[in-house]
């Protein structure tokens, strides 16, 4: 699977990316990955069904844009912290780490 | 010129312990040192990150349940009501009410954080500026922590703050720094004055007044004036990775963090290095650093709290799309009428508008 990972803002403002081929991770990686992307039920969700939870603007909240590419199962969504649906957290949470360490390990 | 850090390869929890292990003992042949080096250290930090959640979670009640005295206080009492998100994410409620305004200490810090500070934070805006809680109607202010799992974030939602744990290696609880409670509840005390459009040029100025007022409270509650404050915004949250680092700084906007794991900070310092992006509601993190340094200046000249007189008047002028020109605008205003009231001193203008100058604003 293809994954296409972009998070901006927060209060740190961290500009983060992930891209990756799950076909390319190790084992163990791609499958924890795998995992998440099918609890959080990203395939089924629509754009049109994440919408604005709060009456003023979100303020330091992460912004979103998640791209999944599965053979001809294609998504793509653009969301922040308070409009996200809970089950996607756990693998925004991953993806953020896995962004954060490979930032890490580009500018040594 | 400081060098980089160097850097070590970490596994910290995304690698599971079994294999960190496995790793750690692998032959020569199949692993070369520095791997094997780095997944002792990993499992090391893993066991200790794995042994203080337990510790964090046998304090922290369970979601929803009810702790026997803890009530919420009466709405528009301006009181505080701290929740427990229990390390869930979202929002299933109910959240455990951990505290609430008057009620004794927990044994969760970041409960007590988050109490200490908002009560700081509503009693200066309140003896200093005359203002009654985030809606100057008394409003209550929510505190939801514990979010998530190693959440590297604090946030207002447009009705109350979360804060994440962080990650314990570039981040620690965002709770623990009052200048980020501060930054917070006055992204709510925007909301309810001129509601600044969260992008661009209004954004930036939206995070301006927030890094202002985060610095404002934070001397106050450190009995700082402007000349040994420290204007970094953000330094207390750092975890042992960023040790020294900050997220801003209103002194020297551009010179709060540069290492390997969130890179250089982007601030510019004048007008004329507006930094123009897609990210970030367009740069709102970013092109705050150039009035921040406004800020620092008047501040430098005529004393913490008088600066904040003048900037707390002029947030209740703005309009909703203010661009950088009306803040100049509104700012040097507020700062001849309250000369002329004799709430600044004498030669407060001139001050603003050299300040403004100093960033290519006038």
């Amino acid at each position: 699977m293809r994954i296409d990972f972009e998070s901006s803002g927060g209060l740190a403002n961290l500009q983060l990316n992930y891209h990756v081929d799950t076909d390319k991770l190790p084992q163990e990686q791609a499958n924890g990955l795998l995992s998440l992307v099918k609890s959080s039920g990203v395939f089924d969700l629509q754009q049109s069904d994440i919408k604005s939870k709060t009456t003023g603007d979100p303020a330091d909240v992460f912004s979103y844009r998640l791209s999944l590419a599965d053979g001809a199962n294609q998504k793509t969504l653009s969301f922040n912290d308070v409009t996200a649906p809970a089950s996607l957290q756990p693998l925004l949470a991953l993806l953020r780490k896995l962004a954060l360490e490979q930032k890490s390990r580009k500018n040594p | 010129m400081k060098p980089r850090q160097t850097y070590h390869p970490c596994f910290c929890t995304f690698i599971p312990p079994h294999v960190l292990e496995q790793l750690s003992k692998a032959s020569e042949a199949v692993v070369d040192e520095k791997t094997r080096e780095a997944a002792r250290t990993s499992l090391t930090q893993d066991n200790q990150m794995r042994a203080n959640r337990a510790v964090q979670a046998a304090k922290t009640p369970k979601l929803g349940d009810i702790i026997e005295g803890v009530m919420a206080p009466p709405k528009g009492t301006a009181g505080r009501e701290v929740y427990s998100c229990a390390f869930q994410w979202g929002e299933p409620p109910p959240f455990t009410l951990m505290r609430g305004e008057g009620d004794p200490l927990t044994k969760d810090d970041a409960v007590n954080a988050a109490y200490n500070h908002g009560g700081a934070v509503r009693d200066n805006y309140k003896n200093k500026l005359g203002r009654n809680s985030i809606d100057n109607l008394g409003m209550n202010q929510i505190h939801n922590v514990h979010f998530g799992m190693q959440y590297d974030n604090a946030f207002w939602d447009g009705t109350k703050m979360t804060y994440g744990d962080g990650d314990g290696t570039v981040f620690t609880n965002f709770t623990k720094d009052p200048d980020v409670v501060a930054h917070e509840l006055t992204h709510g005390v925007t909301q309810h004055t001129c509601n600044l459009i969260y992008a661009d040029q209004s954004g930036a100025l939206n995070e301006h007044f927030s890094d202002v007022f985060g610095s404002v409270i934070q001397q106050a509650i450190a009995g700082q004036t402007a000349h040994d404050a420290d204007w970094l915004m953000g330094d207390g949250i750092m975890g042992p990775a960023l040790a020294g680092e900050a997220l801003r700084s209103m002194r020297a906007p551009g010179t709060a963090y540069d290492n390997n794991f969130i890179g250089k900070d982007p601030q510019p310092d004048h007008v004329s290095h507006y930094y123009f992006t897609q990210w970030d509601n367009g740069g709102v993190h970013i092109n705050s650093g150039i009035p921040n340094k406004v800020f620092y200046l008047v501040a430098m000249d005529i004393g913490t709290d008088k600066a904040a007189l003048i900037w707390y008047d002029t947030l209740q002028k703005l309009p909703p799309d203010a661009m950088f020109q009306h803040f100049a605008f509104f700012l040097t205003d507020s700062a001849r009428l309250l000369t002329n009231n004799g709430q600044v001193p004498i030669g407060t203008s001139q001050t603003v508008r050299v300040a403004l100058k100093e960033v290519g604003l006038y």
